[in-house]
């Protein structure tokens, strides 16, 4: 990459925040989003609040997450060496949204709900591991046991939703399961952020190692690197990263196939460029779909619905600009 | 070294025994006169390399980047990359002719192009053994020799190869010693001794001649097939 290029992508994220504080549904000029941000008593002291409680810790959330979810699909779609490979594909999603829908069922406060759904995305995933441990744990067969395991998990949802209280705890439910940001707080994000930083940092230091996951298994042999560690490695920081994201802001869906394919048509294959390029551009992504899920009307848009909105339409016109598949 | 065979004689299964990814039923791997159960797998593949049965170039990485994969046993775990092993790249690149490949991606490369690709990312370790299954198979009349003639070199270099080929003439041509699976008992010796009219015959079932050129005052060995007498399976 070039540096003129470097500096764009690392930029571009802290514009996009910049910018997403002074936009909402009341609009603050930059320069009193400047005195809020340093603590002036020069403001209103509702402005304050609105920029540090409410916008702040929100856009944190939405570039954590946004570069999360990027990385996690990058890493994915790597190990699978599948290039429909999501997030999700090991039944992460599913188990985290069971943990957060029993966690609104029993009446848990937020933080509650959040550990709860963290604890149960990791437990789906190992269940994954272990229903594939029994033969060579090729890849596909991780494939077939995410499928199952997600498939449980999404049923045991809609028991949950089915017991639940349809006045109260439904709503909240379904709600949830469509995905928003709303939550962001500086106490979840206290209990989120890390575990998504170390994720993302141990990604990041692999990303020429993951190129080696596109070899035959006997050139992986052939490579001397430690196979087994670098797959556990990739799929634990993936894994942990997409739990710890889905349990704070529910299902958000495509930003983990949307941003790595936009990255890889511009960067290429290599995960050198791919995985900085999708941190950042993931980053971005996420807090402009928040900003304008939060502002366009009276009431918040679930972010879910528009990454879906954009992103369909948008990778239907990847599939048929190309002929063919991007390979991974 | 040749390992000469009919197809399904073994000769994949024996070199991937020979580098530890299948297990001896019997014996065992010395490098150097030291056991390979022995060594590290870090150790082990430091000096060996490995170019597998060629397959379709499915990964849409560039050639270069393909090449400088072959360095992984330099660039510690959590590293990438540094300007050494990108020099060394671009120089077994440029050695082997095939720097103006450098940017294309894989896939768009021809099987006797990928394959040079694949030589290149092996050497790119500088290994004391290169092992190659089957690297001319596939190729049409200029790349099987290109290939060949890379082996030629590596030998002046000091690069040990180990080869798979069915082509007795490859064997007879490149290979100082050869060994050959698929009779009645594997037969191993100097090439000249062992590939000959009465054991191509026992092993691949095919009436052969073996004759001389000489070409430019050197004397080339050829092999031309006649007929096929019965077959032993």
């Amino acid at each position: 990459m070039k540096k003129k290029t470097i500096i764009i992508l690392i930029i571009l994220p802290v514009i996009t925040a910049l910018a997403s504080l002074c936009i909402g549904r009341n609009s603050v000029s930059p320069a009193d989003v400047f005195k809020a941000l340093t603590g002036s008593q020069d403001i209103q002291g509702s402005v304050r609040i609105t920029i540090q409680n409410i916008r702040l810790p929100r856009i944190l959330l939405g570039l954590l997450c946004g570069a999360g979810l990027s990385v996690a699909g990058c890493s994915f779609q790597g190990f699978f060496s599948n290039p429909l490979a999501t997030p999700d594909t090991m039944g992460v999603a599913g188990g985290a949204s069971f943990g957060a829908a029993l966690g609104l069922l029993f009446g848990f406060n937020m933080i509650g709900v959040q550990v709860l759904s963290l604890c149960m995305g990791l437990g789906a995933v190992l269940m994954t591991r272990l229903a594939a441990s029994g033969r060579e744990h090729g890849p596909a067969v991780l494939i077939i046991s995410g499928i199952m395991v997600g498939a449980l998990f999404s049923a045991l949802v809609s028991l949950v939703k089915f017991i639940a209280d349809a006045e109260s705890q439904l709503p909240a439910i379904t709600y949830w399961l469509m995905g928003s940001l709303g939550s962001a707080g500086y106490k979840n994000l206290a209990i989120g952020a890390p575990v998504i930083i170390a994720g993302i940092v141990v990604i990041f230091l692999l990303r020429w190692r993951m190129n080696l996951l596109s070899l035959s298994e006997d050139e992986l042999t052939a490579s001397g690197t430690n196979v087994k560690l670098l797959r556990s490695l990739v799929v634990i920081s993936a894994t942990a990263v997409t739990a710890s994201v889905i349990s704070m802001c529910g299902q958000v869906g495509w930003v983990g196939l949307i941003v790595p394919h936009m990255c890889r048509l511009i960067w290429g294959q290599d995960n050198r460029k791919l995985i900085p390029a999708s941190i950042c551009i993931g980053a971005a992504f996420m807090v402009i779909v928040d900003t304008v899920a939060r502002s366009v009307s009276a009431s918040e848009i679930p972010v879910s619905i528009l990454t879906a909105i954009i992103g369909a339409p948008f990778f239907i016109m990847i599939l048929t600009s190309r002929k063919k598949l991007v390979s991974v | 070294m040749a390992i000469l065979g009919p197809n399904g004689s073994g000769k994949t299964t024996f070199l991937r025994c020979l580098m530890g990814m299948l297990k001896w039923t019997d014996g065992r791997s010395l490098f150097d006169g030291r056991d390979t159960n022995t060594m590290s797998p870090k150790e082990f593949w430091e000096k060996v390399s490995y170019v597998p049965q060629q397959r379709m170039a499915t990964s849409g990485y560039s050639a270069f980047e393909n090449v400088l994969l072959g360095r992984s046993g330099q660039v510690s775990f959590f590293g990438t990359p540094g300007k050494a092993d990108i020099e060394a790249a671009e120089g077994i690149m440029e050695e082997l002719g095939i720097i103006e490949y450098r940017n294309r991606p894989c896939s768009s490369l021809s099987g006797g192009e990928f394959q040079m690709i694949l030589i290149a990312k092996a050497l790119v370790s500088n290994p004391k053994l290169l092992i190659l299954d089957e690297p001319e198979s596939g190729l049409d009349f200029r790349n099987q020799l290109i290939v060949l003639n890379t082996l030629d070199r590596l030998k002046e270099k000091g690069i040990s190869c180990i080869f798979n080929t069915h082509y007795p003439k490859h064997a007879l041509q490149k290979a100082d010693v050869s060994l050959i699976l698929g009779g009645e008992k594997p037969i191993f010796g100097k090439t000249g001794e062992v590939v000959n009219e009465k054991n191509i015959e026992n092993v691949f079932g095919v009436r052969a001649v073996i004759n001389e050129l000489v070409v430019d005052g050197e004397t080339i060995k050829n092999i031309v097939p006649l007929y096929v007498t019965g077959r032993k399976d």
